[in-house]
Parts: C-alpha cells; structure tokens; sequence
C-alpha cells in the first residue's frame, strides 16, 4: 500500500479505516516505522493491538525501552511494554541491559517484561536486583525468576523470606513456582504466619515434598477460614498424589469427623482431577 | 454481605496479595480484573462494588483510560478510585487526582496503609 494512503487512513476519524491501515502495519515487509509508532498511541484498543504486534517485528528493541521510559504518556508505554513481551529473543539484550538504567521505573519494567519474553535468559541480572533498594524493583525480579523457574535463584530467593511483606509474599509465590524441595523447611516455617499460610500453603503443594504433609495437615486442623483451608487441601492432594504413603498421617494428626471430612475432600479432588485427565 | 472491592491490576501476584489482606480480617469480597476493559466487564457485573484499587500502567486499557470511561457514566463516577501504583512523583499524583480518583497509594504499601485508605474513601463518600 502507498505510504501517504496509509498515513491517511491511520489518521481517519472512523475505526474501521484505522483498524485497516494498521492490519497493513503488520503484514507489510517494511512497513513505515512512523506510521507504527503513531498507531501504538491510537484510542482504541484494536488498532493498537495490531501496531504492538508490528512493532515487536519491525521497531528495534531499543527504541521500545526507551519508549516505557517515556512517563507523560501511559499509552505509549504499555503498548512498548507489550511489544516488548512479544519481541522473543530479538528483546533479551535490551532488556537485560535496561536491568542497569538509569530510571529506577524503568529497571522495573524491564524485570518484569522479561519474565513473560519467550526466550533464553540469563538469570545473574536479576539476582542483582533482589537486594535493590527499590523494593518494586527487587519484587519484579523476584516474580519473573519464579516464572521463569529459575533453579539458581532457589537459594537467594529463601534468603528473601527474611525480608518485609512485600518481598516475602512475592518469595513463597516465586519458590512455589520453581518447585526445588531445598524451599520445603523455609516455607513450612511461614505457615506460623496468617499472613503468609495460604501462600506457603499452595507453594508447599507445587513441591509436594513428603516432609510437608505433617505440617499441612496441622494447619488444616488449627486453621478452618474456608479459602484457606481449600488451599491446604489442595495442597495436601497434591503431596498425597506424589506421596500415597503420608495419606497415612491423616489418622495421626486429625480427629473426629475431621478425618473423614478431609478423606471426602481428598477423593472428590481426585475424582475431579480424573475426570479432567490431570 | 461482604463489601465488595474490584482490584484492576495486571500482577497475579498482587491480586493474590490484595486477596490476603482484603479478604481475611476485614471480610472484604474481592472482584479481579487484569486490565481496564476487564474491569469495565466486571463493573458491569458487579454494580454493588464499593471502591476500586487501580494500577495505571496495564495491557490494553491502561488506569487513565479505565478512569475516563467510568468518569463518562454518571452510575459509575460516584464510586470512590484508589490508584495502587509504582509511580509516585507529585505529577503522577496529581494526573491520577485529576483523571478523578480519590486517593493514591504508593507501591510498595503496608497492609495497614492499604486498609486506611478505602476506610477513608469510604467514609468521605457516605458523607457527600
């Protein structure tokens, strides 16, 4: 399509024209690098939908970071965030080296894109980042070694949960996604703690370490607030379904009707769980 | 009935914070919604929300949009926003005041500065 028609359809008051003009952004070769900058700030969600895909593809990821550096215009910047999260690998070097910025706001973006960018990553950069200042900065490095499952992180991540709540909530998460049974003991201890106990809880499940079974099920006992105590039973599957054997301590550590409570739970979970072929 | 709040927030891991601190001792029922136009869905939904917590910079409908398209409708406008965001200079403030939210609180908080502020929010609306 001519480059001037173009501009003049991106520029058109009606949505389907722009809609258009940016779906042409996206299936060009070369397409004009301005017309899709022009359409990442556009009102309406579509059309910039299409030019974030074409700026992935076409703008170099420099430029992008430099754009979520950009704090007057909130449009723009999250629609470079999204490109960058769909650049792959052509955005790792850009990001990683955003990770030493001058703007603290951006080093945070940065950590937190990385965590959803399909590809390869090196994960020293942000272990630097868990002892930052900025605590949104070391939260953000923290959530994306937990997405990214990054077993090197496990010992510096327990480290962590000697921290404040903001870093210690977002530690038992991340610890919890990377699954390493070095993380069982640490997390046991925060089920001490109200705050923490349907977190450790949950992550405590993803391990399923047999060693977490007796400490679950005193927590089931002691503490019955409904969304907590569904978390500890699905948590308490999920050891048991790696670990038949500790089903076992049911009978040491409940009572009552608390035990066949618990055993009606843990079978409709499983029934469920067959029914859905997990 | 629980009050309701709706968290518009991109961060799983702070919906599930918000979740802890919300839900547990106040007995807050809590809404998610992962971006602007999601909240929009879930208000409609949910015409008994009470307060809203909204981080700005999300995918598709950022904050600041989500805040003119509630600002737009007279039966939305009236309900009290908490801008929950990393940014925190005066002039974000001030934009975020001025886009109509009500309050604004500075990522990273402590659960009790985030139970002060829909406490005041709300009381400052049952007084209007």
């Amino acid at each position: 399509m001519d480059e001037t028609r173009l501009w003049e359809m991106l520029e058109a008051p009606d949505i389907e024209t722009r809609l258009h003009a940016a779906q042409q952004l996206t299936q060009a070769t070369t397409p004009p690098l301005d017309a899709i900058r022009r359409a990442m700030e556009d009102e309406t969600i579509a059309v910039r939908t299409h030019a974030i895909e074409a700026a992935a593809k076409f703008l170099p990821p420099e430029e992008l970071v430099s754009m979520v550096a950009n704090q007057q215009n909130a449009t723009l910047r999250n629609a470079a965030i999204e490109a960058l999260k769909l650049s792959g690998s052509l955005g790792v070097g850009a990001l990683v080296a955003a990770l030493t910025h001058t703007d603290p706001e951006v080093v945070m973006f940065a950590a937190q894109i990385l965590g959803d960018v399909k590809a390869e990553l090196p994960v020293e950069p942000l272990l630097e980042l868990l002892t930052h200042e900025d605590k949104n900065i070391a939260q953000s490095a923290i959530e994306t070694l937990g997405k990214r499952r990054a077993i090197d992180a496990v010992p510096a991540l327990v480290s962590v949960l000697e921290n404040d709540f903001w870093l210690q909530f977002s530690a038992i998460t991340a610890l919890g996604e990377i699954a390493d049974h070095r993380a069982t003991l640490p997390l046991v201890a925060r089920l001490q703690d109200e705050m923490y106990r349907g977190e450790a809880a949950e992550a405590l499940g993803k391990i399923a370490d047999a060693q977490a079974m007796t400490p679950l099920l005193d927590v089931w006992r002691e503490d019955t607030w409904p969304p907590l105590r569904a978390r500890v039973t699905l948590a308490i599957a999920r050891v048991a379904g790696r670990h038949p054997e500790t089903l076992k301590e049911i009978e040491d550590r409940l009572v009552g009707d608390d035990v066949s409570l618990l055993r009606t739970l843990l079978s409709t979970h499983a029934k469920i769980n067959r029914s859905v072929g997990a | 009935m629980p009050q309701k709040v709706l968290v518009v927030e991109d961060s799983q891991l702070l919906h599930r914070m918000f979740d802890m601190i919300l839900a547990r001792g106040p007995g807050f029922q809590v809404v998610h919604a992962m971006n602007g136009k999601d909240g929009l869905d879930k208000l409609a939904e949910n015409p008994d929300v009470e307060v809203i917590l909204l981080d700005i910079n999300m995918p598709q409908m950022n904050g600041l949009e989500f805040l003119s398209k509630i600002q737009a409708e007279p039966q939305l406008r009236t309900i009290p926003v908490v801008i929950v965001s990393t940014e925190g200079k005066e002039e974000d403030i001030l934009r975020g005041l001025k886009a109509g939210a009500r309050a604004y609180l500075k990522k990273p908080f402590q659960a009790q500065d985030l139970l002060q502020v829909i406490e005041k929010v709300r009381e400052v609306k049952l007084q209007e």
